[in-house]
This record gives C-alpha cells, sequence and structure tokens, in this order.
C-alpha cells in the first residue's frame, strides 16, 4: 500500500518526516512525554471523559473532526468547477470575441448556450452533492466514547479533544491520540508509513528524544486502524489539526483517473484540435473565395462554436449523478461517483466467501468431544469463552452465545473473569481466563484447531487426560477434518489449570489439554446461486477469495455453482511469482486460506492481465485490496476500516443488489457514449459539409446566426440523454472505454451526414435555383432545417444497435423534445423571427424532398451502422 | 485398560516377514484375530489399508500402529507382529520393526484413543523395544506386552 506522502504532488517538494507536518507534531510529542495524569489535566478532562455539555463546548471552539478530503463542496467551489472547463472557456471567449467586434445577437446566443451547459451543470452537481452528503450519513461511522460517565457511540465528526475513547481491533483511530490503557493492541499504519506490519503500541510514557510523532509508541493516529487488541486513549487532536488533516489538504483532488475520464478528456482535446485547424481554414476558403472578410470572421467564430461540444461535461455528470442516484434507489451507495464508470467496464469480480455467499446467520451445529460425540461440558467451555470476551464479537462467537440454555445450567455467573488474551490474525486464538468455584484459575482457548494441536500435549476423553502421541494427533486430526469436509467450520477448544495470579500472556497459552471442537455451519443464501448465475450472463467472471480453508470454501462454491477445477491456496500464492501468478489467477475460481496480503496480490495480478477487478469484502483484512481493486465495494455493517476504503457501499449484503448496481453502471455509461458517438459523427460530418460549401458557394453557406441558432436548438434536443433508456444487449456485457470505437464512429458514420448535406445543396441548386447571393437566404434556410432536422433525427437512429423506432424506442423526454425542435425549426422560417434570422419561406416542393432526404439518410446511416455491427467494430 | 483385555497370547506373531506389502503384512496381523472371530480377513484388513492411505500410522522408532474400525467386531481386538529385519511400511524414514494394530469395533469408536494412548505409551520405552526385539519366541513377546498390566490404568511415560 503507498503511503501518502509517496503520491504527493512533486511540487510540493521532498517530504521528510518532519517540516511541513510540524503543525501536528508538537501537540502529540508533548502529550507522549507526560504522564497520563498530566496529560489529562493539561487537556481538561478526566479519565472518565467529557460531559455532554462540555463536548459541546468544545465541538464549537475546535470545529468539527473532520478532514477535508470526501466532505462536500460549497455553492461556490461547485460553480467554479462547472466554470472552469476547456469547453466553456472556449465559447466564452467566443462569446467576448463577438462582442468586441460588434454582433451582440452572436454573442448573446452563445452566451445562453454557456449559460444552460453551465447551469445545469451546476444545479445536477448540487443535487448531486446533497444527495451525496445525507447517502454518507446512512454510513455512519463512529467511535466509542465516554460521555456523561458511559460509553456511547459518537460520530466522528463529533469527537472533540479532550474525549476518551476506547479502541477495538476493526475500528479506525478516529482522532490523534494518545493511549491511557493497552492491552495486546496492534495497529496498521501502513496507510501512514506504507509499513504492512502492524505495530504495537503502550500505554506507557514515551519521552524518546524523538522528532517524529509516528515513532511514538504511546500515540496513534487518525487514518491507522486497529488489528488487533484493545485500548483506551484520549484525544489530542483533531480534524486539520491531525497528522492526516496536515496532509489530506495537499491530496484535495488527487484521485486517480478512471480509464473514461482519460477518455472523455482526449476526445474533448481531439475536438479542440479540429476547430483549431477547422476555424482558420474556413475563413480563410470564405474570405478569398467571396472577398467579405468581415462576414467570414464571423461565420468561422460561428463554426467554431458549432464544432464545440460544449453539453459534454453537462451530460457526463448528469449521468453519473442520475446513475448514483438511481443506484441508491436500489441500495448501493456510490462514494466516488466516478467509480460508476469502472463499475460499468468490470469483467471480474472478486468477492469473499463469509457473508457474501453465505448467509449471515451462522448456527452452531455441532459441539463435541474430540472423537465427536456431543457434549455439553465443551459447549459450556466453548460458551465462558465467548462470553467474557470484549471487543469484536464475531458471527461465531454470537452463535455460541446463543445457546442461551448454558447460562442457567452450567451457572455461567459464577465464573469471575481474571483475564483474556484477545483475538490476533498471526496466531488465530482467543483465549479467556475464569476463576473456578474452587479458587483455581483457568484458560480457555478457542481458536482454529491446527495452532490449538500444536500447543495440545494432552486432550481429554471420558474424564481422562491423556497424552498427545503422535499418532493420535493423526487421528484427531482425520475427526476433525472429516467435520470441515462436510461443510463445518470447525474451532477448536482446550483448556489449562493455574495456581491463581494476577495476569496472563500469550506465554500461558501452551501446555494446554485439547477438550473437544464447536462446528458452525454457514450455509449459502438462497440468492446466492442465482446471483452469480446473473452476472455471469452479463459477462462477469466470478472469483472468490476468502481466508477460510479449503474444504469449506469448496463446499459453498459447489452449492452456488462456482466451478472448482481450479483453486490455490494462501501457501502457494506465497510461493508464486508475480509474473506465475499472473499467468495462475486466470483460470483459478477458488483462492483459499489467503491472507490480506495475498489478496491483494491476487487483485493485481488480475489487473495486469488487462482485467477491470471489483473487490467485495467487508472485513479488517480486506482494507488492502479494496483500495488495490478498480472497484472497492464493501456493506454497510461493515467493520469502519472496509468502508472507508470502498467505492460503493451496499446497503444490503446480496450480490443480486451489486447485479442491479453494476447493470444501471453501464446504463450511465451507454448514454455518455450516446452523446459522444453523435459528437463524433455529427460534428465532423458538419466539417466536410462547411468546408465544401465555403469553397464552391459564391455566398456564406449560413448566416452566423443561423448556425447558432442551429447549434442551440440542437444543445436542447441532447438535454434529455441522460434520461435515454438503453437497450438489454447494450448492457449485456462489460464496457470499457473504446477510442477505437470512436475513431469508427467518425470515419464512418461521419461522412453519411456530410452526404446528404451535399444533396441538399444540390437541390437548393439545381431544383430551387438558389444559385446567386441574392438568393443566399433561401439556400441557408434550406440547409438550416435539413440540418437540423437530421442531426435531431440521427440521434434515434445511433442509440440503439437495433432498428429504430421498430426495434428499440427513445424515453418519453427524447422523443418529445426531438419531436419539438424538428418541430420549430420547421416553423422558424415561416415565423415573425424568420426576418431577424434571416430565412426566407420555403417553397412547398421542399418539404416532400425533405422527407426523401430525411429517409435515406436514416437509411444510409441505419445500414452503414449495421455492416460496422456486423464487422464488430462498433 | 489392560492390554492383556485385548490382546491375547495367540494374536502375537514373532517373525513378520516386513518386507511384503502392507496389505499383505496387515493380512498376517489379521489373521490370528480372524480365526478367533470369525471375521474374515478383507473384512478386517480392509479399513486398516484405508487408514494407511489417509496417513502413515509409522510414528518413529520402528514403531507403526495401524488401526481401523472394524464393522461387525463386537470388541476390541489388537495383534502384534515383531520383525528383526524391518521393513519399509511407509515410514518417511527409518525401518519398522515392530507393528501393533488395533480392531476397533464400529459401535465403540471411542475407545481407539483410549487403546491408542495406551500402545503408544508402551511402545515409547526404548528399554521395552530393546527387550521385544532379543525376545525369543511369540510366548515371551506376550509376557513383555502385557508386563505393565500389574501396575494397571494410566500411559507409560518414555524414558
Amino acid at each position: 500500500m503507498k503511503p501518502i506522502r509517496d503520491i504527493l504532488p512533486k511540487w510540493l517538494g521532498p517530504v521528510r518526516r518532519t517540516g511541513p507536518m510540524d503543525g501536528h507534531a508538537k501537540p502529540l510529542l508533548k502529550a507522549a512525554g507526560q504522564s497520563s495524569d498530566d496529560l489529562l489535566a493539561a487537556l481538561q478532562t478526566q479519565s472518565n471523559g467529557l460531559s455532554s455539555e462540555e463536548a459541546e463546548t468544545r465541538l464549537v471552539q475546535y470545529g468539527p473532526n473532520a478532514v477535508a478530503k470526501d466532505e462536500g463542496h460549497g455553492r461556490s467551489a461547485l460553480l467554479f468547477r462547472a466554470l472552469v472547463n476547456p469547453l466553456v472557456i472556449l465559447l466564452a471567449v467566443l462569446a467576448g470575441v463577438s462582442l468586441l467586434t460588434g454582433d451582440a445577437r452572436a454573442a448573446v446566443v452563445m452566451t445562453m448556450m454557456v449559460i444552460l451547459g453551465v447551469s445545469l451543470r451546476f444545479v445536477q452537481e448540487s443535487r448531486a452533492d446533497s444527495a451525496a452528503k445525507k447517502l454518507r450519513a446512512m454510513i455512519k461511522i463512529t467511535a466509542t466514547a465516554l460521555r456523561d460517565g458511559a460509553q456511547r457511540e459518537v460520530p466522528l465528526a463529533e469527537l472533540v479533544p479532550g474525549d476518551v475513547i476506547t479502541l477495538a481491533a476493526g475500528d479506525m483511530i478516529p482522532a490523534d491520540v494518545r493511549l491511557l490503557a493497552a492491552k495486546d493492541l496492534f495497529v496498521i499504519q501502513a496507510s501512514l508509513t506504507g509499513e504492512s506490519m502492524p505495530v504495537e503500541k503502550f500505554d506507557a510514557v514515551d519521552a524518546v528524544d524523538t522528532q517524529s510523532a509516528l515513532d511514538l509508541k504511546n500515540v496513534c493516529f487518525l487514518g491507522t486502524s486497529v488489528e488487533s487488541g484493545s485500548g483506551t486513549a484520549v484525544v489530542v487532536s483533531t480534524g486539520d489539526k491531525t497528522y492526516l488533516g496536515s496532509i489530506a489538504r495537499a491530496l484535495m483532488g488527487q484521485q486517480v483517473q478512471t480509464a473514461f475520464d482519460k477518455g472523455v478528456s482526449r476526445f474533448t482535446w481531439l475536438m479542440i484540435r479540429f476547430i483549431a485547424v477547422m476555424v482558420p481554414l474556413v475563413f480563410l476558403i470564405n474570405g478569398l473565395t467571396k472577398g467579405d472578410w468581415k462576414e467570414a470572421f464571423f461565420f468561422a467564430l460561428a463554426v467554431a462554436v458549432g464544432m464545440t461540444p460544449e453539453m459534454l461535461p453537462m451530460i457526463v455528470t448528469v449521468c453519473l449523478t442520475r446513475g448514483a442516484m438511481l443506484m441508491a434507489s436500489k441500495k448501493v451507495v456510490v462514494k466516488r461517483l466516478h467509480s460508476i464508470q469502472n463499475l460499468g467496464a468490470m469483467d471480474v469480480l472478486c468477492t469473499d466467501k463469509t457473508g457474501t455467499l453465505t448467509a449471515d446467520h451462522v448456527v452452531l451445529e455441532r459441539h463435541c468431544d474430540v472423537q465427536l460425540d456431543e457434549d455439553d461440558e465443551l459447549l459450556a467451555l466453548a460458551y465462558l469463552n465467548s462470553h467474557f470476551q470484549t471487543g469484536l464479537k464475531n458471527v461465531l462467537d454470537r452463535a455460541i452465545l446463543a445457546h442461551t440454555e448454558i447460562h442457567q445450567q452450567f451457572q455461567v455467573p459464577s465464573y469471575r473473569k481474571v483475564d483474556e488474551i484477545p483475538f490476533d490474525f498471526s496466531r488465530r486464538l482467543m483465549s479467556v481466563v475464569v476463576a473456578l468455584p474452587d479458587g483455581q484459575h483457568r484458560l480457555i482457548c478457542k481458536g482454529a484447531p491446527e495452532e490449538l494441536f500444536r500447543r495440545c500435549p494432552y486432550f481429554e476423553y471420558e474424564g481422562e487426560r491423556l497424552p498427545m502421541e503422535h499418532i493420535l494427533l493423526d487421528d484427531l486430526r482425520l475427526e476433525y477434518e472429516n467435520l470441515s469436509a462436510d461443510g463445518f467450520r470447525v474451532l477448536a477448544i482446550a483448556y489449562r489449570d493455574f495456581d491463581p495470579k494476577g495476569t496472563y500472556s500469550k506465554a500461558d497459552e501452551t501446555d494446554l489439554v485439547l477438550r473437544g471442537y464447536v462446528a458452525f455451519f454457514d450455509p449459502p443464501k438462497e440468492s446466492a446461486g442465482p446471483a452469480i448465475e446473473a452476472l455471469r450472463q452479463h459477462g462477469i467472471a466470478i472469483k472468490v477469495l476468502t481466508g477460510d480453508n479449503e474444504a469449506v470454501s469448496r463446499k459453498v462454491c459447489r452449492e452456488v455453482g462456482i466451478p472448482t477445477d481450479k483453486v490455490l491456496l494462501g501457501a502457494q500464492v506465497e510461493s508464486l511469482s508475480d509474473t506465475e501468478l499472473v499467468t495462475a489467477v486466470e483460470d483459478t475460481t477458488l483462492f483459499a486460506r489467503l491472507s490480506p496480503g495475498h489478496k491483494q496480490r491476487v487483485v493485481a495480478a488480475l489487473q495486469h492481465r488487462g482485467h477491470v477487478v471489483g473487490f467485495l469484502g467487508d472485513g479488517i483484512n480486506d482494507g488492502p485490496a479494496l483500495r488495490a481493486a478498480d472497484v472497492g465495494i464493501s456493506v454497510d455493517s461493515a467493520a469502519d476500516i472496509a468502508k472507508e476504503s470502498a467505492d460503493l457501499i451496499l446497503l444490503e449484503k446480496s450480490l443480486m443488489v451489486l447485479e442491479e448496481g453494476i447493470l444501471e453502471g453501464r446504463k450511465v455509461f451507454a448514454n455518455i457514449l450516446k452523446y459522444i458517438r453523435m459528437g463524433a459523427s455529427s460534428n465532423f460530418g458538419n466539417m466536410f459539409s462547411v468546408l465544401g460549401a465555403s469553397a464552391f458557394l459564391p455566398f456564406m453557406p449560413m448566416a452566423p446566426m443561423q448556425i447558432l441558432t442551429n447549434n442551440l436548438l440542437y444543445d436542447f434536443s441532447q438535454v434529455p440523454i441522460p434520461t435515454d433508456a438503453v437497450d438489454a444487449e447494450q448492457i449485456s456485457r462489460p464496457r470499457p472505454w473504446s477510442m477505437k470505437e470512436i475513431t469508427k464512429f467518425i470515419l464512418f458514420i461521419g461522412p453519411c451526414s456530410s452526404i446528404f448535406d451535399y444533396t441538399t445543396y444540390l437541390m437548393m441548386w439545381f431544383i430551387f435555383k438558389a444559385v446567386d447571393p441574392s438568393h443566399a437566404s433561401l439556400f441557408q434556410t434550406g440547409w438550416f432545417v435539413e440540418s437540423l432536422l437530421t442531426q435531431t433525427l440521427i440521434i434515434h437512429v445511433i442509440r440503439t444497435n437495433k432498428v429504430p423506432f421498430l426495434q428499440s424506442r427513445a424515453s418519453w423526454p427524447l422523443i418529445l423534445t426531438s419531436l419539438s425542435i424538428m418541430g420549430i425549426g420547421m416553423w422558424l422560417p415561416s415565423s415573425p423571427f424568420a426576418s431577424a434570422l434571416g430565412f426566407t419561406a420555403l417553397p412547398p416542393l421542399y418539404w416532400p424532398l425533405l422527407v426523401a432526404t430525411l429517409s435515406l439518410y436514416v437509411v444510409l446511416t441505419q445500414t452503414v451502422k449495421m455492416w460496422l455491427l456486423r464487422k464488430a467494430w462498433i | 485398560m489392560k492390554i492383556c483385555d485385548f490382546l491375547a497370547p495367540g494374536d502375537v506373531i514373532e517373525d513378520l516377514d516386513a518386507g511384503a506389502t502392507v496389505p499383505e503384512i496387515l493380512g498376517k496381523l489379521a489373521r490370528p484375530v480372524a480365526a478367533t472371530t470369525g471375521i474374515p480377513i478383507e473384512t478386517l484388513v480392509a479399513p486398516l489399508v484405508a487408514r494407511e492411505r489417509l496417513g502413515a500410522t509409522a510414528v518413529g522408532d520402528g514403531v507403526a500402529f495401524p488401526h481401523g474400525k472394524i464393522p461387525g467386531l463386537n470388541e476390541l481386538r489388537a495383534a502384534f507382529g515383531r520383525s528383526r529385519k524391518g521393513g519399509a511400511f511407509g515410514a518417511s524414514e527409518g525401518l519398522t520393526h515392530f507393528f501393533f494394530a488395533l480392531f476397533v469395533p464400529e459401535s465403540r469408536p471411542g475407545i481407539q484413543l483410549h487403546a491408542l494412548a495406551k500402545i503408544a505409551g508402551l511402545m515409547k520405552s526404548s528399554t521395552m523395544r530393546t527387550a521385544l526385539l532379543n525376545a525369543e519366541g511369540a510366548p515371551e513377546l506376550y509376557q513383555l506386552l502385557v508386563s505393565d498390566d500389574a501396575s494397571a490404568g494410566g500411559g507409560h511415560e518414555a524414558d
């Protein structure tokens, strides 16, 4: 995982561990060197926390505990973003030039276009922003703080200096804090330092002479997370004053661009380059052939405006935000708008097993001794272990604790808890020490059977303690493996009796007596199988990445329809080099026994093969893979760190929900592509037409005002594109951005419109005898109407790969708008505005000829389109 | 639990051909038990062969404990074979000289753990192994094997 300082922009200068970040360091260094009491006094707080009133006062005084990244933007910031855009600026410049050269009307029309595009975008982005805020509020990240002496879940943003908080495995550290108490506390600081191994933290005073706060052993930072253990801490700095806060300001806007973003950007610049070439050319040609340089100038200006795809940013934003809101209604919350594009292009989904493929309801199916005979006393031991455990109680503990009858039957309240050794991922055990009624202490250890076998030189059977001979170890393992092969998740229980002593540590987890097993069944969800099939039919391959053991994983995969002929285990992934892994991951469908690092490597290997990879995970150990994937997907009920690392949050942990989200994402992409295709073909088509007309006509092919009006009307006709329906077959496969497709459109469909522009010219020239400057207006009107109508009509041909109108119809807003614009276009030449715009009423013969032209145009474009489809070029 | 409870003098084989195949060795060990229980040798041998496939029962120090659950068997039975020459018998290294086979009744699988613990503890002792190697005749072997029964119960710790 890249530490933040490695992705800072270079112009910020070399980042030393001190320097610009000093601001955060001093209070932490001071806090670290003080004793707990002195620190508490200095922060004016007590060990049992602040009162709610005091907290509220401090919240006003210090401001919210929020770091700049990911927050919503102010209105002015949104407006700024909508305005600062090459296309808008180009238009504004052109409008300015028009104004300065005296063509006020043109300037007005151009300004109207700018306003149309900008305001639509601004309105959409504001709505999206407040919707996003509401959505984010649905995903709460809270911290456990002591308020008014009691533990309360407090939203992250409401923490203040002086708050006393408790930390448990899976929690994000909610601010820069100094530890008051720490028990086997291990913290992952990878996001700040790049260290992938967890670091142990202590509560003792750390007066080490160091400049760097990151080296302090009793201080934890906002943005890091607790891997295992527990602790209590007092908040020293919040919000912008934290280490993360001091860096975050520099990181605002450092989002990685998706392939789509880059593609759209390339297209925009391609258009701008064409304009830069075309416009001077048009200007020269017209000036040279007609001699009227002033007119040529305005004409060239209008052509520039006509060719600028000024609606593109608006359409992209509107499509994305609409998509995000639709997805939210389908229970998929989009945290990063631009991840929708990756979602649409995703062709491999890496999912975890537990909770996604399997039901969230884990049942304790068997509790037995080493010979797999049912044993209630064993259940009691397991119960005590789960009961007295603090921190993260996972589904297995909950399943054990569901046996409330044990509480009575074995008089659980009569046992007193003495100590606890929390779970950690390296040893995979969890122990609790209780005082027995006779005064002896009993350490009850629960965890992965292989780990326990290693620490048990004895086992108990039928009340007798027997030595764990090698031969027995094999037999016991076979029994346990029988359980696993049946699809059970098995934990072993062992114990050891001690003479009473004060505290216990991991060193005491040896010389244990193996007592038995608890077996859990994690049945697959009913919806998992159909969801996987649906995903597969939509072109998404599923790969299961789990830390669980092979037998259980295989069984679950079989039940939900995932083939298990090629399986890789964590140890095998470990032994493969990166290049070998890239080859191996292609056919492998199940990866079991993976560590967090392995998951990340698998994701990276798949990406190396050119796949767009989504990763679905909810555990603490899924953080790295979530960040590495093109689309990180998590759930609302996930561990804090998983939610933070994800791009998408499912409000319901269901593959069906995700599948619907993916289809919405593809629709978004498809609609944006419509606009780009139309822009690509019609703009380039117009280019040829204008060039030819300029060269051969003795007058201006169209008056500048007419071009601008044409463009404005056309813009309006495209506004409903984000609402358009998308053919099912267009979203049946993953859709990555393809510049080649766009190029094909430009090359083949572009000329189609040009052809009919030329036929119209010939029509106006020969049939209507508009051959000299006195009839210029007639010619221009004829071309104006034909141009507008063809452009508006062709939307309907290009929006689908099937036969337009008959096989696939646009959304009603789009149809109605098209009809209205076409109607207006036909009405204008005989309207009161006609003379202002320089139109002449068109003769009756024109209309049937126009209909013929339009029909032929539609037919030709459709044919060319089908040809391109058959050659699979689009 | 006493060894004489499940091992009879007739169940001891003084000279076992350890160079034979695994099923053949197991077949020889099963013969005395087959004779006294009437259960066919194949029925006795098959579960033991299956267990060997899951994991070698040769535990080192030249000892192997083939065992398995036998359908139709009512009580725990055992057989002991010694081979001075020794054979591979699936051990990772060294030769196996002592074969202590256990035939466990299917209806009482738990008894296997006790019995295995007992005989494993017995064979841990290097003194015992040397004595067994030097003993002449099946009766002497038998006497050595049940010699610990007098102090009854518990496993014999290694020395």
